[in-house]
């Protein structure tokens, strides 16, 4: 945590930096943004995470484990892929959501599978925004090249876990 | 400093998370007891402490970044650009690219209305959904840990890419100009 935390504040000033010099009113203006950009994050972050600490409670660890356990192999990569692609909403709520999962027996290749299915299949930002804006064509288009990452994301960390430890 | 075009504090998006928390919550007490909903409040805390200064300085990141580089330079380098690097121009962009759908879903299709090509378009999104770097360093890193993280960010280094080629040749396969795929 400290490690990402100090990058992050070390890019803060880097790029202030740079804002700074570029002109006076620039660091008003992304401040504004940013505050702006929060305050939605305000209540519905804690809620969140709030959520996704009840799920870890509620859920039996032996329903997570059969479902989108370790040993649930490629059809728990598939079912991950598909609850990925069904959570609503940006990272404050898909993470902490995966990290209840991940507490709840989840294994890590379908943990995978879960966040990129949340980022590729994503219905709920397909519906909101690509289908209104882009239209049918250029959905086909993205799908049909991308349909098939989420449970490949499941399967190369699959293989990649013969290398490196995860916890 | 909350102007009148900001969303309002509580919309709807946030009164479902209201709701899903408290009946996930009743349900919570009821099958496990008090003391787990107790334990689920503590470890809420404790995840909140522990993302917030990420979370402050990524917020910050985002303003700036959005002051530095703005809108109508990212559409310029992705509208003249085509062929593979065309794709890495793209897959660059979209990985740096913060914040959340409006911003991103602005300028592809700002961007397929003056006929950029619809490879460089895909990559975009793609490498914007699946690699989005400052998400990792706010969300990721600190929620699932650096190991599985970067693993994460390894296996999805080439879906832009990859995407961006096969929508490609389809499209031509298909004999869909970008004029005819976004109208």
């Amino acid at each position: 945590m400290t490690a990402s935390a100090v990058f992050v504040w070390g890019l803060v000033l880097i790029l202030g930096s740079i804002a700074m010099r570029r002109s006076r009113g620039a660091l008003g203006k992304a401040f504004q943004f940013s505050v702006s950009q929060g305050r939605v994050l305000l209540l519905r972050m804690p809620l969140a995470i709030l959520l996704g600490a009840f799920i870890v409670e509620i859920v039996p660890q032996e329903m997570m484990h059969s479902a989108m356990g370790e040993d649930s192999g490629l059809g728990g990569i598939l079912f991950a892929s598909l609850a990925g692609a069904l959570l609503p909403g940006g990272p404050f709520v898909s993470f902490p959501i995966a990290v209840a999962f991940y507490k709840a027996g989840a294994g890590a290749p379908q943990l995978m599978a879960l966040l990129t299915g949340w980022s590729i299949w994503a219905f709920h930002r397909t519906l909101n925004f690509e289908f209104p804006m882009m239209g049918t064509r250029f959905i086909t288009l993205r799908m049909t090249s991308s349909f098939l990452f989420p449970p490949f994301a499941g399967l190369a960390c699959l293989v990649a876990m013969n290398w490196i430890k995860l916890p | 400093m909350a102007k009148s075009k900001d969303p309002p504090l509580i919309d709807r998006s946030t009164m479902v998370f209201a709701v899903a928390a408290l009946l996930a919550g009743i349900l919570c007490a009821w099958l496990r007891g008090v003391a787990a909903v107790q334990r689920a409040f503590v470890g809420t805390g404790d995840s909140l402490l522990m993302i917030l200064p990420q979370i402050c300085g990524g917020l910050i990141i985002a303003g700036l970044i959005q002051v530095l580089i703005p809108r109508e330079a990212v559409s310029r380098w992705l509208g003249e650009e085509a062929g593979m690097r065309g794709l890495f121009v793209a897959e660059i962009a979209g990985a740096l690219t913060p914040g959340g759908p409006y911003g991103s879903f602005g300028i592809v299709y700002a961007l397929a209305k003056v006929g950029a090509d619809i490879g460089v378009l895909i990559t975009y999104l793609t490498a914007w959904t699946t690699l989005s770097v400052l998400r990792l360093v706010i969300w990721e890193i600190p929620f699932l840990g650096a190991n599985f993280s970067l693993l994460r960010f390894v296996i999805c280094l080439p879906m832009g890419i990859v995407a961006g080629v096969i929508s490609r040749r389809l499209a031509r396969h298909w004999g869909w100009s970008t004029g005819s795929i976004v109208k």
